[in-house]
């Protein structure tokens, strides 16, 4: 199930959130966003759903095993042991074809592909349940006796199958103590709403505009086009994956949880490095932590460490080749930084910082969007000016969708602080105060209503196409 | 936590106005959920000039193949409640966003031509 489908807004979350309001007994709520969240994830998957399952319990006994043998060698044996099954469940489901492929191509052998349906949410799961038994063992975090609330803790629907990436350790103590304030779910409320105005409109509209302009073949697509598709693919995957952790974030809140930040405005960042920084704070934090720390950081072949880290930031994104060229491309503007303009670049001007790292950004989304290769050789083509200025099609398509264009760059930037600042002089009085809840009352009314008509108005899309 | 609650005072929304704003996302959620529960049906959208998917088969194969949730989302976006309305306000969304009308404008139906769509009675 996804957050922005009826479903989920008028069937699942309002049972949801009556059964969870119904006691304030922490036990009966935890046993009911467990039943949700294994429901949630069941909806779409129900053969995996048991996958999920073994995965925590390699991870529930693990912690068990690493904690008991605290001190010993074993303890370290035990660790090693849940790292390696749980990636495996990884490597399996979503590289192995990939794996074989390249074997294939590369010795011209001819290793079967096992097509195994990609399992929802692997990729951020699998590490969650990671940072529970890392941390355990670096004694961060207490062993878990309960396996249902190490269950919990994975299976969350508001975080499980696209993040933001939350630790055991964000969400230890909210497992068994928790409280919910009316101003917190009001919080929550808001957070969700924006996140689904974000996702259905500017979201859904700047995707179809990238899917037009830079969707199909790329032989013979202008300048122009090549890059306004670009640029609205830009907005599209801010605007997408933004937008889910804010329904996270939101739901989380509603729920009593604090669940990690993870965007802050990356297309408003002055270098590469700062943008990182920005774009996918849990994931990017995971691999220093759980990844670059361990290999020997800052200390020992750092730069060896950063281009292992870089390669699987791109693999973990895709099991395609594209990806990994995409983290290489970040590997080397990143060491360009750090070692050759980055001092340069903190004392150029303003205008040049931000230019620069769009550029490479925007750019950097090319690799990985155009999962074909010729694909992406033409892109290249196109944004030097091999194909022409612009063609009429793409100039009529630019000038349909201009609106999303237009929103979504004055939506990236950062307009939240600006309000929040705003409205925090008029909220000293009592009115002003009046005028805000107001304001946002409505808010959640009109994103409300905006979001259910464009989900109503999609649904009979692909029927358009059988009957017409 | 006490210390960013102290700063932040002001900009909080009172209890009242917290309240609001969960009553107004609660109410429509649940008003909505309780509607698509309990109205009957529509077979056939004027609209669009076809006939509106049913409440799929409930069968264990159908479950556990994912079938049975993916027909089910197709039957509930087809038969949500005020639908035509909401796809009034999609195609005015549409046009402001894409130029485009959006799929409700695109089926122009003349009055004597529906009884015979699809052998169903539509009025």
């Amino acid at each position: 199930m996804v957050f922005s489908s009826l479903v989920f807004l008028y069937i699942f979350l309002p049972l949801c959130l009556v059964f969870y309001f119904l006691t304030k007994n922490i036990k009966i709520r935890n046993a009911v966003l467990l039943v949700f969240s294994l429901a949630f994830y069941a909806y779409g998957e129900p053969k995996y759903i048991l996958l999920m399952i073994s995965t925590v319990l390699v991870d529930y006994i693990g912690g068990l095993l690493v904690d008991r043998y605290r001190g010993k060698v074993l303890s370290k044996l035990f660790l090693f042991l849940s790292v390696v099954i749980t990636l495996s469940s990884l490597a399996l489901f979503k590289y192995s074809d990939f794996f074989a492929q390249s074997l294939n191509l590369a010795f011209s052998l001819n290793i079967k592909s096992l097509g195994l349906a990609l399992p929802i949410g692997i990729s951020f799961y699998t590490f969650q349940a990671l940072t529970y038994v890392v941390d355990v063992y670096r004694g961060k975090v207490r062993v878990q006796d309960s396996f249902f609330k190490l269950l919990l803790y994975v299976s969350m629907f508001p975080q499980l199958i696209a993040g933001p990436i939350v630790r055991y350790s964000d969400v230890e103590r909210q497992l068994s103590s928790r409280t919910v304030t009316l101003k917190g779910a009001s919080d929550g409320i808001l957070r969700f709403c924006i996140g689904l105005i974000k996702k259905t409109i500017i979201a859904n509209y700047a995707g179809e505009l990238s899917t037009k302009l830079i969707g199909g073949d790329m032989n013979g697509v202008s300048f122009a086009g090549a890059w306004i598709g670009i640029i609205a693919f830009t907005l599209q995957i801010y605007f997408d994956f933004s937008a889910y952790s804010d329904m996270a974030i939101g739901l989380g809140k509603i729920f009593g949880f604090d669940f990690p930040e993870n965007f802050r405005y990356p297309y408003c960042a002055d270098s590469v490095n700062d943008f990182w920084r920005r774009w996918h704070i849990t994931l990017s934090s995971f691999f220093r932590d759980y990844v670059y720390i361990p290999l020997g950081g800052n200390r020992k072949h750092w730069a060896f460490n950063m281009l292992i880290v870089w390669v699987l930031t791109g693999f973990w994104h895709g099991a395609s080749y594209n990806y990994i060229l995409w983290g290489l491309y970040y590997f080397f503007f990143l060491m360009l930084e750090k070692i050759y303009i980055g001092k340069r670049l903190s004392r150029t001007s303003f205008v040049i910082k931000h230019i620069y790292t769009l550029l490479v950004v925007v750019i950097g989304w090319a690799f990985f969007y155009f999962e074909d290769l010729a694909n992406l050789k033409n892109f290249f083509r196109a944004i030097f000016f091999q194909n022409g200025f612009s063609t009429l099609t793409e100039k009529t398509v630019a000038q349909n969708y201009i609106a999303v264009i237009i929103i979504g760059i004055i939506a990236s930037l950062p307009i939240a602080s600006i309000i929040k600042q705003f409205e925090q002089n008029i909220s000293a009085s009592k009115s002003g105060k009046a005028v805000v809840n107001l304001s946002i009352v409505l808010f959640v009314l009109f994103s409300l209503t905006v979001s259910t008509a464009s989900l109503i108005g999609d649904s009979y899309n692909p029927f358009l196409y059988f009957r017409f | 936590m006490y210390i960013r609650t102290k700063t932040k005072k002001d900009v909080t929304p009172s209890k009242a106005g917290a309240f609001f704003i969960i009553l107004a996302f609660v109410g429509v959620i649940i008003t909505l959920f309780l509607i698509s529960a309990f109205d009957t049906d529509k077979t056939v959208s004027q609209k669009e000039n076809r006939a509106l998917k049913q409440r799929p088969k409930f069968t264990v194969s159908a479950v556990l193949d994912g079938k049975y949730f993916s027909e089910f989302e197709e039957y509930y976006q087809d038969t949500f409640p005020y639908r035509d309305k909401f796809l009034d306000i999609n195609s005015k969304i549409s046009k402001a966003f894409s130029k485009t009308q959006g799929n409700s404008g695109m089926v122009i139906v003349e009055k004597q031509e529906k009884d015979d769509f699809a052998g169903q009675n539509i009025d």
